[in-house]
């Protein structure tokens, strides 16, 4: 048995996504032996983002303050939304520097049997910044799972004669191996063939 | 293909065993409980990186033993290959393929087929609509590999709608919130049918033609039967046409999860009016039609794994099953006794108390 006061933070540790009790003990472990200024500048830091990050007020991905970097950005193409799943998803768009839109974030993909519906997204939200017009596209880059696919064919029924709607297409990883990729990656790259 | 040799580690009854195999048939004799089935799953394993009589790995491990480990080498495409598979519980197993390590067991079956006959096996005949349908998706995807994504994506996707018919029905989520699912439920559906329903007529001749070879009285049929033939547009106007009783039901009543397969003989269902021996000659008959169905198509034959087959067969289609299994490559069978079969094999192997040895030949 750990002393009360580590039994509690090894608990609180343990409700993180994808951490067991094992891993909770030793990250404990960890912050008990690091210095004291270390282990509290990461209580601070978890502070801080809960006092100072909210939700942009258009797109809903990560603000500090009422806009997200990218809305407030005077410079980005409004004519393109990019809808996503969760703020964490804008950020691998944001590192290939090719898309210079906007984005909006839904907070997560149609699930029933997590008792996700269309009301708990931000897709009424979606459909009045469509409405609001000078939206010429929308490009649905929600994941290619099963509950990221009927989302995205939930959002295109939404948004239907109101704008242009595409898909993320999704295909082979560059560097990877035709010999170790799965079929079904293999076959979506097949049906998402181009003309050379 | 072929398997040359087969080594054993702590496997079931066995501490450790080392034998060859012959090529053309192999009999594994010995009395009960001396290890006949364990050599054939520790051959599966191998191969496949699975064991066909449970999907509990820990129960292989022999007793009191920390891990197994089961090896094989393997003549296929004309080369040679060594495969692995150890297993130690709560790690996860290793499958290597000529000493690298494979991410998935899976990929093993890009390289050769194993078909096993386990006397649980009849329950495809004689059991619910359920077993045949896994059967045939079993085959299917050794035929073609994506069919097996497309059932798991089929069945992820029934247990979504059926969660959202709950809501309807309970009235927290409006209907139309179905109609996504009902289109992610056609499209893996139409796949389903359309892949089940080329295995089964590519099957039906090959079944018939061995069911005469092997003793029956012709006339055989295999016959797919969906409860809904036809292609997406098909499916989802019958998923929006039922949508009212689903709802008051809160379950998906149509679509390739209430497919069945009929087998028959002599214009008879099989599965009622089955005699024990004819109906252990069809389900032998639809894995030896499977066998030939996978010499056609990757040109290569599987290897054939039959667990106790020659029980309840009269001496002449015990001779019509060993003349047909030899026509068609290797095979592992096991007897309890080596006079049951019609026809001296090419190899035995004598198993008893968890060791296995050749048979050595007499005079
Ligand atoms: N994990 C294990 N560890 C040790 N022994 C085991 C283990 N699992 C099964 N056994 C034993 O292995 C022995 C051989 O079983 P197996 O099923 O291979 O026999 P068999 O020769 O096929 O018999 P039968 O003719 O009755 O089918 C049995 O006595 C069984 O209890
Ligand atoms: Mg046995
Ligand atoms: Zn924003």
């Amino acid at each position: 048995m750990l002393p009360p006061a580590a039994e509690r933070l090894v608990h609180e540790l343990e409700r993180l996504p994808g951490v067991g009790r094992r891993t909770a003990q030793r990250l404990a472990f960890h912050l008990l032996r690091v210095s004291e200024q270390e282990a509290l500048s990461l209580a601070e830091a978890v502070r801080e983002v809960r006092a100072r990050i909210g939700f942009c007020t258009v797109c809903y991905s990560l603000a500090e303050g009422e806009l997200c970097g990218t809305c407030s950005d005077a410079r980005r193409d409004r004519s393109q939304i990019c809808v996503v799943e969760t703020p964490s998803d804008v950020v691998p768009i944001e590192r290939t520097a090719s898309f210079r839109g906007l984005y909006h974030v839904l907070g997560g993909a149609l699930s029933p049997i997590d008792g996700v519906d269309p009301a708990d997204l931000r897709i009424t939200e979606l459909v009045a910044r469509v409405a609001a017009g000078g939206v010429e596209e929308v490009i649905v880059a929600t994941n290619p799972t099963m509950t990221g696919e009927a989302t995205a064919s939930y959002v295109a029924t939404v948004l239907r004669g109101m704008t242009r709607v595409t898909r993320l297409a999704s295909g082979l990883p560059v560097g990877g191996d035709l010999e170790f990729a799965d079929e079904v990656t293999i076959g979506r790259a097949l049906a998402g063939r181009r003309e050379l | 293909m072929q398997v040359e040799r087969l080594r054993v580690t702590q496997f079931r009854c066995y501490e450790r065993a080392d034998v060859t195999f012959a090529a053309g048939v192999t009999a594994i004799v010995g009395a009960n409980g001396a290890g006949k089935t364990s050599l054939l799953e520790a051959a599966h394993l191998a191969l496949t990186g699975y064991s066909p009589r449970t999907t509990n790995d820990a129960r292989c491990v022999q007793e009191g033993a920390a891990f197994l480990r089961v090896e094989a080498e393997v003549v296929a495409r004309g080369s040679s290959h060594d495969v692995s598979v150890g297993f130690e519980p709560g790690v996860p197993k290793r499958v290597t393929l000529d000493g690298k390590s494979l991410r998935s067991r899976d990929q093993l079956d890009a390289w050769w087929t194993c078909l096993v006959f386990l006397p649980d096996r009849l329950a495809v005949v004689k059991r619910a609509p359920a077993v045949r349908r896994a059967y045939l998706d079993r085959a299917t995807s050794r035929l073609e590999p994506a069919h097996l994504t497309e059932v798991l994506a089929y069945t992820r996707a029934l247990t979504q709608r059926n969660a959202l018919l709950r809501r309807v029905r309970a009235g927290v989520t409006p209907g139309a919130a179905l109609d996504v699912w009902d289109v992610v439920l056609a499209k893996h559906g139409a796949a389903i049918i359309a892949a089940r329903s080329r295995t089964c007529a590519a099957l039906a001749p090959l079944f018939a033609e061995r069911l005469v070879a092997l003793g029956g009285p012709g006339g055989s049929t295999l016959t797919y039967r969906p409860r809904l033939d036809g292609g997406e547009k098909d499916l989802l106007a019958a998923l929006e046409a039922r949508r009212g009783v689903d709802i008051d039901r809160a379950v998906s009543g149509t679509g390739p999860h209430m497919d069945d397969v009929l087998l028959s003989e002599r214009r008879r269902d099989l599965r009622v009016y089955g005699s024990q021996g004819e109906q252990r000659t069809a389900v032998l008959a639809l894995l030896l039609a499977e066998a030939r169905l996978i010499v056609e198509r990757r040109g290569e034959e599987p290897i054939l794994l039959l667990d106790d087959v020659l029980s309840e067969l009269d001496t002449g289609r015990r001779r019509r099953l060993i003349e047909t299994v030899r026509e068609h490559g290797q095979a592992l069978i096991t007897t309890t006794e080596v006079a049951h079969l019609p026809e001296p094999p090419d190899g035995v192997l004598v198993v008893s108390a968890g060791s296995v040895a050749p048979l050595v030949e007499r005079g």
